[in-house]
């Protein structure tokens, strides 16, 4: 198996004196390794007081994003050898405030995602709280806003974002693109309230297209495409050329037949034991 | 208003700038005929400014240009500015800055029309 030394440069906080400073680890990597291994490496072996953040290992949870090699990235699905880079700078996320070392402090990203309502909102709310059966939605209605819905809240399209970084109060492209994730929801009802939310100098309207919010999505989400989608539904809402959209409808109840199918089992592929 | 009701007459006047300064750019070469040099004399500017819609045509561009130019420094200056008071005072020092200088601008227009 290949291997080398890899240096990592890591950028991290102290809370305790309020500062900055850089530790430097030689780690031992072979191919496969990611980012995260290493972190834990370090961790075990070189230095027990280093924090970081991370769960599920497998791009998932959205735990590990940082910045990696001036890229904001996910530790756990960068492998080291990608990187063509023998020393390896790790940061942690950007227009955070951050907790220690490479801990970021997610309270104001999700303030902002509930600020937008990240759920459906429906007007039948008996059906709603009590739910009989699912509600209907054809694959062409799933797919207006199937790529947005692969959002795992890693944060990092807001750690690449510049308006994120100059301005605070801008919602980011996280809770945007989440917006329009649930304004495409055929099975939604609360456009009008949501695009009340985002019709903002802060809202919506404070993107400056960089882009780079899509470029670094680790989940192939396009937040750039949702936000100018948004602004196309807001401004044709404005213009009183919106479609009105009725939420859909729960399906029917399933039809009970009579006729029984014959199925006939295919045969065992592995010769049978007799008894 | 609504922060889209604001974007929505940017975008629409910037196509109104751009309609009436190819226009305006036109005037010189083909429709007048004189070239950019002759378009450009006392005589020629004072002849086209008595004309209505000649004035009519730069008032439009004057008032598009002012409202699209101060609806972009207002974004500028509200991300620089998080405070909601202080972003109403932007609102309405730029309110003001706009009637004054419209005022302004139709002085000539208004002048050499009467002329």
């Amino acid at each position: 198996m290949e291997r080398k030394e890899v240096l990592f440069r890591i950028k991290r906080w102290n809370p305790e004196k309020g500062e900055w400073f850089i530790s430097e680890f030689k780690v031992p990597v072979y191919r496969g390794m990611t980012v995260l291994d290493a972190l834990i490496y370090i961790k075990e072996n070189l230095d027990p007081s280093l924090s970081f953040r991370a769960s599920c290992r497998m791009a998932i949870c959205g735990s590990c994003g940082m910045i990696i090699n001036g890229k904001p990235r996910l530790a756990c699905e960068t492998q080291i050898f990608h990187l063509n880079s023998n020393v390896i700078t790790v940061e942690p996320l950007r227009n955070y405030l951050i907790i220690k070392d490479l801990i970021a402090d997610f309270d104001e990203f999700y303030e902002k995602y509930r600020y937008i309502k990240p759920y459906l909102i429906r007007r039948d709310e008996d059906e709603y709280w009590d739910p009989t059966r699912e509600y209907s939605q054809t694959p062409e209605e799933h797919e207006r806003y199937l790529q947005f819905s692969y959002c795992i809240s890693c944060g990092l399209c807001v750690a690449a974002c510049p308006t994120s970084g100059t301005n605070r109060r801008y919602l980011g492209p996280q809770a945007l693109a989440n917006t329009y994730r649930f304004i495409a929801d055929s099975r939604d009802e609360g456009a009008l309230e949501r695009i009340e939310l985002v019709d903002t100098p802060d809202g919506c309207w404070g993107c400056h297209l960089a882009g780079s919010c899509s470029d670094v999505c680790p989940k192939g989400v396009d937040p750039a495409l949702a936000i100018q989608l948004l602004r196309r539904a807001i401004a044709m809402k404005s213009l009183g050329m919106a479609e009105v959209k009725k939420g859909a409808k729960v399906v029917p109840p399933l039809q009970v037949t009579e006729k029984k199918v014959k199925a006939t089992p295919p045969p065992f592929t592995v010769e049978q034991k007799q008894a | 208003m609504k922060e889209s009701t604001l974007r929505l007459i940017q975008y629409t006047l910037g196509i109104v700038i751009t309609i009436a300064i190819i226009f305006h750019l036109q005037i010189f070469t083909s429709l007048i005929g004189l070239g950019y040099v002759q378009g450009l004399t006392w005589e020629a500017v004072v002849s086209r400014m008595s004309n209505a819609f000649y004035d009519a045509l730069y008032a439009i561009l004057l008032f598009a240009v002012l409202t699209h130019g101060l609806i972009g420094i207002r974004n500028i200056l509200y991300e620089l500015v998080m405070d909601a008071f202080k972003r109403r005072v932007i609102t309405l020092v730029l309110l003001i800055i706009f009637i004054i200088l419209f005022i302004y601008g139709l002085v000539p227009i208004v002048a050499a029309g009467g002329g």
